[in-house]
């Protein structure tokens, strides 16, 4: 317990957290005063304007595709220099490699969520002092467009606003996920620019051949993103986290169990 | 009373042997100097002893248990082996503060006795990153002692330091092994090694090759 309280106040009193929450929050909130400045504020809704929905401008696509930079930044490199400047000593002398690389884990995802659904949860907040909460017509321009056949459609029925906060929890849980995906490469790659931008590439290229290859859409940049213009299964969502999730975990700790600390 | 015991240890990596059949016995209230050149196997054996290195054969034995059978890593051991490395943007005590959180037993007065004794201010308001080089040797230094483990291993203890800090961690490092302490120092000063050490190991090629009992007046 104590390791996982050390990794997660370094985690989240590192300034990579804060240059993350700031590339976050500062796309969330040019993207609400583009919004309120081109399209107005009347006449207009809490889903409409929240960047998760909101595809009038490039701020939702420009968060979404950095959403892997913006989990894996906050601490995802940290193994990487744990390693490199030898600081893994002097914990791997006060508590087992086990617990260290558990603690780690756990404050990566943590960080790695938080980095995403903070701005997206300010973004909706700020929103919601701003615009009301109200059923779009469906399908009406600038409205989101959900239909029936959509994921989670009937939250989205119940409270639009039910539903961004399900989607703020879909993308961050996300964010843990891929963010755990830099601390497993950590030991491959030289360098902690490469561990923090890897899992976006990945994501981008598969979310690239997905479309391409036609075997279904799998595509994991759509499938996170609440517009929903790619129709997807939740279990297809839920078969994506967890293999992310369970080849992460794998080789994480079938490397760092039996590793030489140099 | 802590021992450490070292039976038939080899370790090899990427092919080259680093650590040849070793076999001691170290015992408490005395401080083990390792000599040999660059390359030897010195701190090899103290990461051994630290349990930072996975032995391919042999085991490293503390007070009865085998490392990374019984215990992961010893139960009261500090360590500065190499450079020391700390976090860059917190002062040297947040620093041990931090760290000293991992076991939850060493207590904030403990750390400031730690730094004082080796000649840091506690109350510094200056981050690691802006240390001088000998100021960071101590922070590691500080790090390995605070608390007073039972086993202490210290890799080239007194680089970068200047005379007078020189003659402050002799002073400290006497003191706590005159309180049953295991004290490993690894140093290519010889003059300095033979004055702390009550007994010399000699390695080469990875091997102890001469063990040497010291006689002076430090106690």
């Amino acid at each position: 317990m104590s390791a996982v309280r050390f990794e997660l106040y370094r985690a989240f009193h590192s300034r990579t957290f804060n240059i993350s929450l700031a590339i976050g929050t500062v796309i969330c909130i040019l993207d609400l005063i583009t919004f309120c400045t081109r399209l107005g504020i009347k006449g207009k809704y809490l889903i409409q304007a929240w960047i998760g929905a909101d595809y009038q401008f490039a701020y939702n696509q420009m968060f979404y595709i950095l959403l892997p930079v913006l989990a894996c930044l906050p601490y995802a490199g940290s193994l990487y220099t744990d390693i490199k400047t030898g600081y893994d000593k002097n914990i791997c002398v006060k508590t087992s490699r086990i617990n260290y690389v558990a603690a780690k884990c756990i404050s990566v995802f943590l960080s790695g969520s938080a980095g995403v659904a903070i701005p997206l949860f300010l973004n909706f907040f700020v929103a919601a002092g701003i615009f009301s909460d109200y059923h779009t017509e469906r399908l009406k321009a600038e409205s989101i467009g959900l239909i029936d056949r959509c994921m989670f459609v009937s939250v989205y029925n119940l409270d639009p606003a039910l539903y961004c906060l399900l989607y703020i929890l879909i993308d961050s849980l996300f964010a843990g996920v891929i963010a755990l995906t830099s601390l497993s490469i950590a030991r491959i790659v030289k360098s902690h620019f490469t561990a923090v931008v890897t899992p976006m590439i990945i994501v981008i290229i598969f979310s690239t051949m997905s479309g391409v290859k036609d075997f279904g859409n799998w595509s994991v940049l759509d499938m996170l993103n609440p517009r929903q213009y790619m129709h997807f299964y939740w279990y297809q969502m839920l078969i994506v986290y967890l293999v992310i999730l369970i080849v992460n975990v794998a080789v994480i700790t079938i490397t760092s169990k039996k590793r030489d600390i140099l | 009373m802590s021992e450490i015991k070292i039976e038939d240890l080899s370790k090899s990596i990427k092919g080259a042997l680093i650590l040849d059949k070793v076999s001691i016995t170290l015992t408490s209230g005395k401080i083990y100097g390792l000599r040999g050149k660059n390359g030897s196997g010195k701190t090899m054996l103290m990461r051994a002893m630290a349990g930072l290195l996975i032995p391919d054969s042999g085991s490293v034995i503390i007070n009865g248990k085998t490392l990374h059978k019984d215990i992961s890593f010893p139960e009261s051991i500090g360590i500065l082996i190499e450079n020391p490395s700390f976090l860059p943007q917190y002062t040297g005590f947040k620093n041990l503060k931090l760290l000293a959180g991992l076991t939850g037993n060493i207590s904030d007065d403990e750390i400031r006795t730690a730094l004082d004794r080796v000649g840091l201010d506690p109350e510094d308001k200056r981050t690691y990153r802006k240390y001088s080089l000998g100021m960071k040797q101590k922070l590691g230094i500080a790090n390995a002692i605070m608390g007073e483990p039972d086993i202490i291993i210290l890799d080239e203890p007194i680089n970068a330091l200047d005379e007078e800090s020189v003659k402050k961690i002799k002073k400290v490092l006497l003191e706590i092994r005159d309180k049953d302490k295991l004290i490993i120092i690894a140093c290519h000063d010889r003059e300095e090694l033979e004055y702390l050490s009550d007994i010399i190991y000699e390695i080469k090629d990875g091997s102890i090759v001469d063990r040497k009992e010291i006689t002076n007046d430090n106690a």
